[in-house]
């Protein structure tokens, strides 16, 4: 389903921040991606959610070849993705429902399909209470937890998360795992890149590390550690 | 629950808050300006309906009854002429007064000869050719001239003239204003929410989406802000109309718009918001062209 061979990227004309990177990753697999501050991650999670393209190599993505895609290809291919920031990226002036409802009005959804979905994944969530506040009044957590809502209400093929559970407490960052596997059970892939020692620890799946914007071979994570979703 | 109607925070900032209202003012000076023209185009059609007069002189001969022979012939001529509608052979009391700023309080009684002038009155609509009329009436009274220069073109239709050239170029600067206005609020807003724009296409939002949310802005702002505008101005076109007739402003032409010319004012708005929602698609297409 994502495939890279030998893949480099560049912001613009400057140097490259991604070498040689070499990764395949089939349907409903779910890997962390791990490394040191600077080492990449967010590029990789950029270049995979398509916000860049690479420089060198080959990207497949659902069986195209990304490089040669048109742009209005590229922006169909996006609306298969799923993406949490780690700067949240809600939009301010609009209420928590509006903000989670984004992906299904540029998707074209009726109103009142939007609404049921996004009512029911937020009260899920445990945000009901929140669905009219606009995001300058919730808390860091509510916020991570509708930026996530966001990026899983179209049930992408590809979910990437950038720290998704950095502001959450234990118990809701379960929550958010939880949800994160349950999608995996449908087939999505997931990449979750994280600092999060214990993340990886609590949830037994295999380990991207990257430094200096380079991948290490794939560490499958000890199945001791099975304690699941 | 009621969806938001953008996705991007336009009516939001203090530049797009500002865009209705830009609309009304330049979608009330346009139709002022119109309706200033309209008026004017509706006095110069009662001007020029009005018939035009010239004046026929007849060089002066002492001969009386050469004289009275060549008034004869001159008045025949003019007569039988397809666009005079009259012609009058000016007194000669009405003579001698003309003269006497120069000549003092005299009466000539014939002895210091005056040239004879004949008030002629053409209908403007057989546009009567007064070359030709002249050599005609050369053929029967040698020397005869045609002022030609007192056509009937007063102070008053200069004026209107003036005012529809004026309101016209007005109304069409201001439309274009308009238009002007639209492209750079929406360019620079556009260049304002570039990472919300980054984040939309991230969730696969196309260009065309994009375009359309400041499309519909400019569409909303041009509505509200168009309605505004030409409310107002027909409020104060019909306190000038009315204020025109208090003070009889307009000498003999009564100052009026026509229903058509109404019916034309009222679409100065509805054109506005069409140009209006066409160019913000068009700068918001471009603008995002560029962001790729």
């Amino acid at each position: 389903m994502l495939r890279l061979d030998h893949v480099a990227m560049r912001y613009g004309d400057g140097p490259e921040v991604l070498h040689d990177l070499n990764l395949a990753l089939p349907r409903g697999d779910f890997v962390f991606l791990m490394g040191p501050t600077g080492s990449g991650k967010t590029s990789l999670l950029r270049l995979l959610g398509l916000l860049q393209m690479p420089s060198r190599g080959v990207f497949t993505l659902f069986g195209r070849d990304v490089g040669r895609l048109k742009r209005d290809d590229l922006t169909a291919l996006r609306r298969r993705i799923g993406m949490v920031f780690q700067d949240v990226r809600l939009l301010d002036h609009l209420s928590a429902f509006d903000n989670v409802a984004l992906p299904l009005r540029i998707n074209g959804g009726k109103d009142d399909q939007i609404g049921g979905s996004v009512s029911e994944m937020l009260a899920w969530l445990g945000l009901s209470a929140v669905i009219e506040a606009k995001p300058p009044s919730l808390s860091m957590g509510q916020r991570q937890l509708i930026a996530a809502a966001r990026a899983v209400i179209v049930r992408p093929n590809l979910l990437l998360c950038d720290e998704p559970t950095g502001n959450l407490d234990g118990k809701l960052a379960r929550r958010l795992m939880h949800l994160f596997g349950q999608l995996r059970k449908l087939g999505t892939t997931v990449v979750v890149a994280t600092h999060s020692e214990d993340l990886v620890e609590r949830y037994p799946h295999p380990i991207l590390r990257l430094a200096e914007g380079r991948l290490k071979r794939p560490v499958p994570a000890p199945a001791a550690m099975a304690a699941a979703d | 629950m009621k969806l938001s109607r953008f996705d991007l925070p336009l009516d939001e900032t203090a530049l797009t808050r500002f865009l209705p209202w830009t609309i009304a003012a330049l979608v009330y000076l346009a139709v002022l300006a119109l309706a200033v023209a309209a008026v004017a185009d509706g006095a110069l059609r009662l001007y020029s309906l009005r018939a035009r007069l010239v004046t026929v002189t007849l060089p002066a001969v002492p001969d009386t009854g050469q004289s009275a022979r060549e008034i004869a012939a001159a008045l025949g001529v003019l007569q039988q002429t397809r666009g005079v509608t009259s012609a009058t052979l000016v007194p000669t009391q009405e003579l001698e007064q003309l003269v006497e700023p120069w000549l003092g309080d005299v009466e000539t009684g014939g002895e210091l000869p005056l040239p004879r002038l004949i008030d002629v009155t053409l209908d403007p609509q057989a546009e009567p050719d007064l070359p030709a009329l002249k050599d005609r009436l050369q053929e029967v009274v040698a020397g005869v001239t045609i002022g030609v220069e007192a056509r009937s073109r007063d102070r008053a239709e200069r004026m209107a003239g003036f005012f529809r050239a004026w309101g016209g170029g007005a109304g069409v600067l201001a439309l274009l204003g308009s238009l002007l206005a639209v492209a750079v609020i929406t360019r620079v807003s556009l260049r304002a929410q570039v990472q919300i724009v980054e984040l939309l296409r991230c969730m696969g939002a196309p260009d065309s989406y994009l375009a359309r949310q400041f499309e519909r802005y400019a569409l909303w702002s041009g509505l509200r802000g168009g309605l505004v505008g030409f409310v107002l101005a027909v409020l104060t076109i019909l306190a000038l109309l009315y204020s025109s007739r208090e003070m009889e402003l307009a000498g003999s032409v009564q100052l009026h718009l026509r229903p058509l010319d109404w019916l034309l004012l009222a679409c100065v708005p509805v054109v506005s918001v069409l140009l209006v929602t066409a160019i913000a698609r068009m700068t918001a297409v471009r603008g995002l062209a560029q962001l790729s």
